[in-house]
């Protein structure tokens, strides 16, 4: 692949908590339009990859590029490339003090300079493209986890960001709820949204990933396309791994 | 729903209301019975004279007592019975003059009007009784047991000796119970239960607990052959003690009743006793009459704090006299309108003042010390000391001081020469600041809302003299000389008389009036029968137009209170901010551990303290507005207990909103500003109503520092008209609406933020 299309670059990537060593060392890729999904053991490290990689964890030892920037620089300001690097969450984290409206708005707003029509404009797009338009004047505690999950995801679309963050974004759902979110995802990644996925729906990454990533104790252990990875198993604890989820 | 509401609050209202008319009309009632037990005899003052008196007298008791029960049969005639904890609160209350009489056991009543002059029992008994020990009821055993060590006790006349070691003048203190020195206590513990204030059958004594009933418990206990263990309980808790088997025994001079035996068992009887009735000794009231100069020597004296009255009187503390200060002259008088003193050693002209406004007071013609008034400047300030004296020696010449010496003393002259300043003067040499304590007249006192009196005229016609505006400063006449000798005001003008004391620490200028020190006294002549409430009403609020010390210090007490809420909110938001960020980051330790310093030193130390602080020392010398002063003060304190709840506040948001915010791009600040501080800030709104209450309600000590705000306000009429109740019930009344206020408007703006969230 092009060099130029490289979003993200992790070179030897380490995190401790304490005495704790998370990371051990991760070096990859992410390439514009890929679809990664990031699989592991609990306590793997797996979400601590991807919540290093926007810094919410300060990394101990390795760098992070995004487009070519070292973020862990600290000249590097990364509240401006927070902003292209949309997340969501487990446990959602929609504000509660504010409509969905306001919740979609008041980043670009305030971030992007966008006036209220703007940004509502955008938002009301949005969430006409969800299903959810309707519940624009809502407050967060009248939703359902699934549209809650929803309205946060397109709250991240709102900064327009290039690439997206997901961990563990349906693990916090009823089964019931978990294809509204997955439909959406699996959308996003039709229109070439560059997309980092920690996540257990097995049937999700088979379909949609462009790659699996298999973290184990802190380190990438396997790497590749769904049939590589699913079908030509080669490490024992990714088996091993695989035949209790599955 | 709202109406609905308004109603619900309205009632509240109107039943709060009630309440206060019901004190108001009872402490009016109460007032004229207090006035009439100083004059002559009345109706609605029942004394008693014998026991037949009961049948309609405010009867006090101990709890739970033979004499509660006795006396409670009066209630069915009409009598009043109030029960007391303790025999020495019910004493208490009678010398006070709230009851009529007490009923109580003999003994006891021998200590305590032996103890508490003034008091007398009646030669006629009430009721006999016999005392006896209690078991837990069907314990027969132990009864026995006893009853037999009463029955040794008695025969080898160890029972006769105990008593006789605590009553009868020859024999008391000669004859203790001593344990036999071969007794052995094999047979477990006895724990006897009892209630230490019932003189002489147990009482603290050294800080043990002795008496008959606890040597004779002592001899028993030796006879049982075990160890004795005393629990000292209130007295209407022995019987459940014993019942419930946490006492063996009950030995409290109790009688045998009914009542009781159906609870509990009783021993024989050890001692007979009688309940007797103590009632006021009129006599003895006399005894402590003040009639002249040395009469002063034992008794309770009431001066004003740091007056020369105040030293004067400190000298009698050698002879035996008590002196209690007060804050205020006028507080002092009431104190000896209501027999809490005996008299108030003052200066003549305010004593003067005093006396023909109060009723039922007068001077003794016997004077106490002459002395002479001068103006105090600061230490080493002898320029303008000397421009001082040299200003007095022209008014004094010239005829201006005697001019308005008798524009305020003398029948014939008063109010009809004020001083007035002369037309053309300049004031081109600054401003002259005099520190003055206007609770003095005729020296220097409030009318119609303005600083008036001989010291004050005086001052101008010094200030016209020098070519300097004057600007009063009204504060605590104890903080005066401080005052002047930091540098917050130029001249102390204060009827001060020159001391050696008060020469370490500021210069005086020449005198310029002599007074002398009285000694004000309640006359024997019957007090008049006093104002009705209406009458007192006028003369509190309307007359001279008081009620505009009320308003203006509302004025100022909201402007105080508002104030130091903005400051309070804003330092507090941004302790707790940088607080909560340090936390969460574990960067600037050093800033974290400063805020950490400075909440504990604020909320360690009373506020009174730091405004005081604030004003005289950290403001200290520059002419900075004293509500100004105020406001920061309060606002400093009051952000000290802000930061806490608000960091609380933010602490109790989930970590997530955090990340949420700082994922989509914001800033630390702006994610708190946004996200975190509204959530905080709607969590947290029932606490911070509480400590704007607080904060509203801590304003009322800023008369420390000579603000005239609401409780000032209140203290000026109560220091004019010499009347407590009506304006301390106005100003706490006010001060009720206000927070009743604040609390309505927290509550409006909790809700409407909660209905943001579930619209």
């Amino acid at each position: 692949m092009n060099s130029d299309n490289v979003v993200i670059r992790v070179e030897n990537l380490e995190k401790s908590f304490g005495r704790n060593h998370v990371l051990r060392g991760i070096s990859t890729e992410i390439h514009k339009g890929e679809v990664v999904v990031i699989l592991g053991p609990s306590g793997s490290g797996k979400s601590t990859f991807l919540r290093s990689l926007n810094l919410l964890e300060t990394p101990s030892g390795g760098s992070i590029y995004f487009h070519g920037e070292d973020i862990t620089s600290p000249n590097s300001d990364i509240n401006v490339h927070r902003q292209k690097m949309g997340m969501v969450f487990q446990h959602f984290n929609l504000f509660p003090h504010m409509t969905i409206l306001k919740n979609m708005t008041i980043a670009p707003i305030k971030l992007l300079g966008k006036t209220q029509e703007e940004a509502e404009h955008k938002a009301m797009q949005l969430l006409e493209r969800v299903g959810l338009a309707e519940k624009a004047n809502a407050y967060p505690n009248q939703l359902s986890g699934g549209q809650k999950q929803r309205i946060a995801i397109v709250r991240a679309l709102c900064m327009e960001p290039e690439v997206l963050l997901f961990d563990e974004p349906t693990s916090a759902l009823d089964p019931e709820m978990v294809e509204e979110v997955l439909h959406v995802m699996r959308d996003l990644a039709e229109d070439g949204m560059t997309m980092l996925v920690v996540t257990h729906e097995m049937g999700f990454a088979r379909e949609v990933a462009s790659r699996i990533m298999f973290i184990d104790e802190g380190v990438i252990t396997e790497e590749g396309t769904p049939t590589e990875v699913f079908e030509h198993t080669k490490s024992e604890r990714l088996k091993t791994f695989l035949s209790k989820i599955l | 729903m709202k109406s609905n509401n308004f109603t619900k609050r309205l009632f509240a209202f109107l039943v709060l209301a009630c309440m206060l008319l019901t004190t108001m009309v009872g402490c009016g009632s109460q007032d004229a019975g207090s006035g009439s037990a100083a004059g002559t005899e009345q109706e609605n003052a029942p004394k008693v004279e014998s026991a037949a008196d009961l049948d309609t007298a405010k009867i006090g008791v101990q709890i739970g007592t033979t004499g509660d029960i006795v006396a409670s049969e009066k209630e069915e005639t009409g009598a009043t019975i109030e029960r007391f904890q303790k025999g020495a609160d019910a004493i208490q209350a009678l010398k006070t003059g709230k009851l009529d009489c007490v009923v109580i056991d003999e003994q006891p009543a021998k200590a305590f009007v032996k103890n508490t002059p003034g008091l007398k029992i009646l030669d006629e008994e009430f009721v006999k009784e016999d005392y006896a020990i209690c078991a837990a009821k069907g314990n027969t055993e132990l009864i026995d047991e006893v009853n037999a060590a009463l029955k040794t006790l008695r025969e080898n006349g160890t029972l006769d000796q105990i008593v006789a070691n605590y009553i009868g003048d020859d024999t008391k203190g000669t004859c203790p119970y001593e344990s036999p020195a071969d007794v052995k206590r094999d047979n477990g513990t006895l724990i006897v239960a009892t209630n230490a204030e019932f003189e002489p059958y147990e009482f603290m004594s050294n800080g043990k607990i002795v008496g008959i009933d606890m040597e004779m418990a002592q001899a028993i206990a030796d006879i049982m052959g075990r160890e004795l263990k005393i629990d000292n309980i209130q007295f209407d808790a022995i019987i459940t003690s014993v019942s419930t088997g946490k006492a063996d025994l009950g030995i409290a001079g109790m009688t045998v009743t009914e009542d009781r035996l159906k609870n509990i068992d009783f021993s024989d009887s050890y001692t007979t006793s009688k309940q007797v009735i103590i009632v006021r000794n009129e006599a003895a009231q006399e005894a402590v009459k003040i009639d002249s100069i040395e009469d002063l020597d034992t008794a309770k004296i009431g001066v004003q704090i740091g007056t020369t009255g105040d030293i004067y009187a400190s000298d009698k503390e050698e002879t035996g006299a008590t002196i209690e200060r007060f804050q205020k002259g006028a507080d002092a008088v009431q104190a000896l309108k209501t027999d809490k003193i005996n008299c108030v050693v003052i200066d003549e002209q305010p004593a003067k003042s005093f006396v023909a406004n109060t009723p039922g007071l007068k001077i003794l013609d016997e004077e106490f010390v002459s002395e002479d008034y001068a103006i105090c400047a600061a230490k080493g300030n002898t320029e303008l000391l000397t421009k001082v004296n040299a200003a007095l020696k022209t008014l004094k010449e010239n005829g201006t001081l005697d001019q308005i010496v008798a524009n305020y003393i003398g029948d014939d002259t008063k109010g009809t020469c004020p001083y007035e300043s002369p037309a053309d003067v300049k004031r081109d040499n600054g401003t002259l600041i005099v520190a003055t304590n206007a609770e003095f007249e005729p020296y220097e006192f409030m009318s119609d809302g303005k600083i008036v009196g001989i010291d004050m005229e005086m001052a101008q016609a010094i200030a016209d003299i020098l070519g300097m505006d004057l600007k009063i400063e009204n504060i605590q006449f104890d903080a005066i000389i401080t005052s002047v000798s930091s540098g917050k005001a130029d001249l102390g003008i204060a009827g001060m008389t020159v001391t050696e004391d008060r020469l370490k620490n500021i210069d005086f200028s020449d005198p310029y009036t002599t007074s002398k020190q009285v000694v004000i006294v309640k006359s024997d002549e019957s007090a008049s029968t006093g104002l009705s409430f209406k009458e007192k009403l006028y003369q509190n609020f309307i007359e001279e137009n008081r009620w505009q010390y009320i308003t203006r210090g509302l004025m100022t007490t909201i402007i105080i209170a508002f104030f130091a809420l903005v400051i309070g909110l804003v330092l507090g938001f941004l302790i707790a901010i940088i607080r909560s960020a340090c936390d969460m980051t574990g960067k600037a330790k050093v800033i974290n551990w400063i805020c950490k310093a400075y909440l504990t030193i604020i909320r360690g130390t009373p506020s009174m303290i730091q405004l005081l602080i604030i004003y005289y020392v950290i403001f200290a010398s520059t002419s900075i507005d004293k509500v100004l002063v105020a406001c920061v003060a309060f606002g400093l304190n009051s952000s000290a207990y802000i930061a806490e709840i608000v960091r609380s506040g933010i602490m109790s948001i989930d970590q997530g909103q955090m990340e949420a915010g700082r994922s989509l791009g914001f800033n630390f600040r702006q994610t708190m500003c946004y996200i975190i501080l509204p959530q905080a800030f709607k969590n947290v709104l029932p606490a911070l109503g509480n400590e704007f209450i607080v904060l509203l309600k801590e304003t009322s000590i800023s008369g420390y520092i000579g603000i005239s705000d609401l409780t000032r306000g209140g203290d000026y009429i109560r220091s004019r008209t010499y009347e407590a109740f009506i304006p301390l019930v106005a100003v706490a009344i006010i001060y009720l609406i206000l927070v009743m206020a604040l609390s309505a408007a927290v509550g409006a703006l909790e809700r409407r933020l909660r209905n943001n969230e579930q619209r």
